[in-house]
């Protein structure tokens, strides 16, 4: 080996570790590590390279403290001894509302696993308001304000996959093999506007319905 | 490709006969990159060990009974068992504590570790410091850096910094090779063969 990256192998080694193999691209990767020593021992080592670059920058940024002066003795900038006990003011009036809240138990932890995106997500508890065909009836149009992300709960299908299936007044959106969360949830993004939702196992049959189709 | 000491085409029916000592071989040479495997899917080292064991298990106990079509396909078969039962975690708990007769494999795949787990961290961050160290620029550092961390592409980087690919071809190849000189003094003799 003279020159690793100049090598197919080490451009797939890099691909496969940076997320920008395909599917089917990443299947046979990782098979073929499965049958090669070498290939997966390779494939560790940039893996740990990149583990270990990712825990440099701060480090290698941030100047050594002060072997004089112990840490406990350290000269804070003025500002921050002056930010120290507001900030702990307001951290403490954070925890009281937090714990006054009457948000329940229920919608908290459904809350916490939800996807972090940035626009609201519709959870289980949600969609029997939202939708109230959502056991196959199919007999109403989601009227939102902007798009969701919506859960879709399939836990009681043995299928490992699932194919979704979006209309809207614009356009139609199919997404093929959408896997199940560790809670036995699907997540899909819901555009603007009316919106139906079909949710069908790879063999064609429909298992959840939302919104008028 | 495998040390021509693993036969493993010979893993299946060994184990169908009675064989322990093939099962431990099995759990020792693939435990590894199922795990591996996994927690770059699942993103959860410990859920990644667990589903790691049940697949290997679910494996064995197919070998010691129905075994498989295809002995020479025992790779790929371990593969989509892997894929299944990660697809399928939500189900596990009702899966477990059906294996009987399985410690030793168990035992195996747990004295298989991965490189990353042998590496302390702060023992990591030492090797890879000085690993980039060596290479001088502090361009190249950037380089290796953005590339690996920023998921930045190598034709993009490659005109910011004004550089011929030959050049960033080099630049990874010299800290990847200095870095694996490190890894086998730290790993000893069991990873040099390995690793090279």
């Amino acid at each position: 080996m003279t020159n690793v990256d100049s090598n197919p192998e080490a451009r797939r080694i890099d691909d496969y570790l940076r997320g920008r193999l395909s599917e089917d691209q990443t299947r046979q990767f990782e098979l073929r590590m499965l049958e090669d020593d070498r290939l997966f021992a390779e494939v560790q080592r940039v893996e740990l390279l990149r583990t270990g670059l990712a825990r440099l920058p701060d480090q290698l940024k941030e100047p050594a403290p002060s072997a004089a002066m112990p840490i406990g003795q350290r000269e804070a900038p003025w500002l921050l001894q002056w930010l120290q006990p507001a900030l702990s003011a307001v951290l403490l009036l954070a925890v009281v509302a937090l714990g006054i809240g009457n948000t329940s138990l229920r919608q908290q932890l459904e809350e916490s696993q939800a996807p972090r995106t940035g626009i609201p997500v519709i959870t289980l508890h949600d969609q029997r308001a939202l939708f109230p065909g959502m056991q196959g009836d199919a007999d109403s149009s989601v009227a939102r304000d902007g798009p969701v992300l919506l859960e879709i709960d399939v836990s009681a299908h043995q299928e490992q996959a699932f194919r979704v299936e979006i209309r809207s007044a614009r356009d139609t959106t199919i997404h093929e093999r959408v896997v199940p969360d560790a809670r036995g949830y699907l997540t899909v993004y819901l555009p603007d506007g009316p919106t139906s939702v079909a949710v069908s196992t790879e063999q064609g049959e429909v298992v959840r319905r939302f919104g008028t189709d | 490709m495998e040390d021509p000491a693993t036969d493993v085409s010979s893993w299946p029916e060994r184990i169908a006969s009675g064989d322990a000592g093939a099962e431990t071989e099995l759990a020792r040479y693939f435990g590894p990159k199922i795990e591996f495997i996994l927690r770059r899917r699942l993103r959860d080292p410990a859920l990644a060990a667990d589903l790691c064991q049940d697949t290997l298990i679910v494996v064995i106990e197919r070998l010691r009974g129905k075994g498989i079509d295809e002995a020479d396909k025992l790779a790929a078969f371990i593969y989509r068992t892997a894929e299944y039962l990660a697809n399928n975690r939500g189900r596990r708990r009702q899966r477990r504590n059906t294996h009987s007769d399985t410690s030793h494999v168990e035992e195996a795949a747990s004295k298989a570790p991965l490189i990353e787990d042998l590496i302390e961290r702060e023992e990591l961050a030492r090797m890879v410091r000085e690993s980039i160290a060596e290479l001088g620029q502090s361009r190249d550092r950037q380089l290796l850096r953005r590339f690996y961390l920023g998921d930045e592409d190598k034709t993009d980087l490659c005109r910011e910094f004004g550089i011929s690919p030959a050049h960033f071809d080099r630049v990874l190849y010299r800290a990847r090779q200095r870095f694996g000189e490190l890894l086998q003094r730290r790993l000893g003799s069991d990873h040099i063969e390995a690793l090279r």
